[in-house]
């Protein structure tokens, strides 16, 4: 029995898919989920090679496996701790429906528990549908048996509990100390000092400079802590769980039984914290008197006028993103998400360079499959960006979409105005993303052009991609904002993404093959060179261009559908 | 039945609500009027629960909603300003919700459903979701909804936002019936016409402030000229209230 407070979500999930297959079986949702099924089945078979492979190599042990699991888990632990952060604030505070159960007889404990299993759901959903797909290959090449298997699925259910009774804490904690009109100033200086310690971590690996200031003492700490190896961490035990069932199963209980006590502890400071402090904080953030403006009106339109010189559409349609961005504290502490995502992403990919020595004829590969890495890690962060902040952005319209269709702008121009919006802030997060990565592998200045390159197509047809799945999965009548980013649109818009990560993976792969490995120069001295790279990036933009124009015609067609 | 005794609510620096004590007795109609952001529906919030007063006691026949607020709750039947309805859901799952909310017998909670959709004219549409519902049919579902566990006390924020003239007939009949019953109802309106039609006693918030208590016939009175319009009445408590505070800042 699920618990009560959820009836509504589970039935409103229901009723949606009864009103779909009632019109056609063979409707969007069908060939989405034939889609994911697709993507998963992919995921699947490549794990499953993966370990079948790994499982007769000489390198194939207890320490490295388990050393492996926990580093990824413990980029899914953070992940979902700030997700769970984002779920929880609208999830909790946020949440339209919280006044009815507060005026209902109903106590804290059930609004808690109903509370938890939600963000629990929308935090880790999608991961873990990667993760099932990627533990089913691992568990056919290992030959699992069904009792691990069971304890595997326990571990996962009690490891993301963690996450979320965290998140739940943190929010409850920041809506009771921040003053709600102070809050987008703690986060802004969450983000600063982020991208301080990013910056000072930068110098500290690359210069050995003295750690004399605090912030660097932070960083040190931090990439201690990103060791994966403290005991405590659930990422911890549930590596070890999974590495005991393969190779010590007698230790597999000692482990469940740390994950079970952390889990439980968790949840019940998560709940101490809710009962003593939730009604407090809820009360203040009802409180609309808070919600002042903080930043002069001038100065915005100073800002506005420099970019926009002369009025128009695209300004008017930036300048309201901007500011309701900036002004929704649900979605301006979502900045704190993207800021974690940006230091995993450059943390892990430092240390496969630093942690890396190949001599010889190797290096030039290895260097063009670095450049080529980073093209899929840097795209994967900028296509999770989108998810959270571009595909939702046409569904958090909300009601006042109709104002907006009653201006005089084609449903085509409503979506190139929200691109362009976009389009910026996401090509300037990529092309930091993609030139720090470049130089953080050492590459040369004409293969961090061509990542540059490939990087701005990559922002612009991620984005309008984002727009297209968002159009076509638009909900103006949420019932709490994080609904929209955790919807079945937002699944298929991760694998739409991974689509054209990859697309564009095939020829920027042989532009950083042609641009690293120099003896290839000697063996095909048919081809130009200089001649292939260029057209490898026409390509490219060809590529992007036309996913661009595709995902924005999809895009206006279905709201049209949507209007009708 | 409810009691409001020294009740303060305070956002920082900002009073919502200063100092209010009302009472409104058993089987009566209280109306609580006042002018937008005077402080209506933080005391309605507070008096269901839905946020804590600052200071000072709220009781609902003899249950504080501070410490027994389950108690209280399950005999208060709200309709807020403005209704959150699931929109995918159907109106009779919406309906049977409420009613596993407040622990209402499935079979008793099924018939109450039947009669309330018939009594508020939405038995046709009670398997449509409710996102393709009017504006007034979703007040009118709201207004189900907050009958389906038969309450003591029926607290109503606004009701006659969206009611074409038939539901708001509908509506006021309604009302009369479930004083009838005995219910006690709390209600705030900008609609003072409904307010005069329906009230046995008055009060009148302004910044936070009760400026004004009693029956119709003790408000009349109280207004400068004899009066026998609330609207007049209205405006003229309102307007003394004004002048005499701007005399104070003057001072």
């Amino acid at each position: 029995m699920y618990p009560l407070l959820l009836k509504p979500l589970v039935l409103g999930i229901k009723n949606d898919l009864i009103r779909e297959y009632k019109k056609n079986f063979w409707n969007r949702t069908t060939f989405a989920l034939i889609f994911m099924m697709f993507i998963l089945f992919g995921m699947y078979e490549i794990s499953y090679s993966f370990f079948l492979k790994f499982k007769n190599h000489s390198l194939f042990s207890e320490a490295l496996f388990s050393q492996f699991l926990s580093l990824s888990l413990l980029a899914l632990f953070s992940v979902t701790t700030f997700s769970s952060v984002v779920s929880s604030m609208s999830a909790i505070f946020s949440s339209k429906d919280l006044a009815l159960y507060l005026s209902a007889p109903t106590s804290l404990k059930n609004i808690f528990s109903a509370k938890l299993i939600q963000v629990t759901i929308l935090s880790t959903w999608m991961f873990s549908l990667i993760m099932t797909a990627f533990g089913l290959g691992l568990i056919r090449a290992l030959d699992v048996n069904m009792l691990h298997i069971f304890l595997w699925m326990s571990g996962g259910v009690l490891f993301a509990l963690i996450p979320a009774a965290l998140g739940i804490i943190i929010v409850i904690f920041i809506a009771n100390i921040v003053p709600a009109e102070r809050l987008k100033e703690v986060i802004i200086l969450f983000v600063v000092m982020g991208l301080l310690s990013i910056l000072t971590y930068d110098q500290e690996t690359t210069m050995n400079t003295k750690m004399t200031d605090s912030v660097n003492k932070a960083v040190i700490l931090s990439k201690r802590f990103s060791t994966a190896n403290i005991e405590f961490l659930p990422n911890h035990a549930l590596a070890n769980i999974i590495s005991s069932s393969i190779f010590k199963p007698k230790e597999i209980l000692h482990y469940s039984g740390l994950l079970f006590l952390e889990s439980l502890l968790s949840v019940l400071l998560s709940y101490i914290t809710f009962k003593a402090f939730f009604l407090r904080g809820w009360s203040r953030s009802t409180n609309s008197n808070a919600q002042k403006i903080l930043y002069k009106s001038y100065l915005s339109s100073k800002i506005g006028n420099l970019l926009f010189p002369k009025p128009s559409c695209l300004r008017a349609f930036a300048g309201k993103e901007i500011r309701m961005f900036v002004r929704d504290t649900t979605q301006s502490i979502q900045l704190l998400l993207l800021l974690t995502l940006t230091f995993v992403y450059l943390y892990n990919f430092r240390a496969i360079q630093s942690g890396t020595i190949i001599n010889g004829d190797y290096r030039e590969a290895w260097q063009a499959l670095l450049s080529s890495a980073n093209i899929i890690f840097a795209g994967f962060v900028i296509a999770a960006v989108c998810t959270r902040f571009v595909y939702p952005s046409i569904s958090l319209e909300g009601t006042t979409y109709q104002i907006l269709r009653s201006v005089p702008i084609t449903l085509q121009e409503f979506l190139r105005y929200k691109f362009l919006t976009w389009f910026i802030p996401m090509c300037v997060l990529s092309l930091i993303l993609f030139i720090s990565g470049g130089m953080a592998i050492q590459a040369d200045m004409f293969s961090i052009f061509g990542m540059s390159v490939v990087g701005i197509c990559l922002a612009a047809s991620l984005v309008a991609g984002a727009l297209g799945v968002g159009a076509c999965y638009a909900k103006f009548n949420w019932d709490n904002p994080i609904q929209v980013t955790s919807g079945f649109g937002s699944l298929v818009y991760m694998a739409l993404s991974m689509f054209i990560v990859f697309i564009n993976l095939i020829p920027a792969s042989i532009f950083f093959i042609f641009c690293n490995v120099s003896f290839l120069r000697t063996k095909l001295e048919s081809i130009d060179f200089n001649f292939a790279q260029t057209c490898c990036l026409f390509i490219v933009i060809a590529i992007n261009g036309a996913i661009i124009r595709k995902s924005l015609q999809i895009g206006a067609s279905k709201l049209k559908e949507l209007e009708d | 039945m409810i009691e409001i005794d020294r009740v303060t609510k305070r956002y920082g620096n900002f009073v919502a609500v200063d100092n209010i004590s009302l009472s409104v007795p058993t089987g009566s109609v209280f109306a609580f009027l006042g002018t937008n952001g005077a402080g209506k529906t933080t005391t309605i919030r507070m008096i269901t629960g839905v946020i804590q007063a600052t200071s000072g006691t709220i009781t609902v026949d003899g249950h504080k909603v501070s410490t027994e607020s389950i108690n209280a709750k399950s005999i208060i039947g709200v309709i807020p300003d403005r209704p959150h309805l699931y929109g995918r859901l159907s109106g009779r799952e919406f309906l049977n919700f409420l009613g596993e909310l407040y622990k209402v017998d499935r079979s008793l909670a099924n018939k109450r459903i039947d009669s309330l959709l018939e009594m508020y004219d939405l038995f046709e549409w009670q398997h449509e979701l409710i996102d393709t519902y009017s504006h007034g049919m979703k007040q009118r579902l709201m207004m189900c909804g907050s009958q389906i566990h038969e309450p003591k006390v029926l607290i109503i924020d606004e009701p006659m936002v969206g009611l074409d003239p038939p539901g708001a007939k509908l509506f006021k009949d309604n009302i009369r019936e479930c004083v009838k019953r005995g219910q006690t109802i709390f209600m705030s309106t900008h609609s003072l016409p409904v307010a005069e039609e329906l009230a046995t006693s008055l009060a009148i918030i302004q910044r936070g402030k009760i400026i004004a208590h009693g029956s119709l016939e003790e408000l009349y009175s109280r207004a400068k000229k004899d009066s026998d319009d609330l609207e007049k009445v209205f405006l003229d408590i309102i307007s003394q209230k004004d002048l005499y505070q701007e005399g104070h800042k003057e001072d």
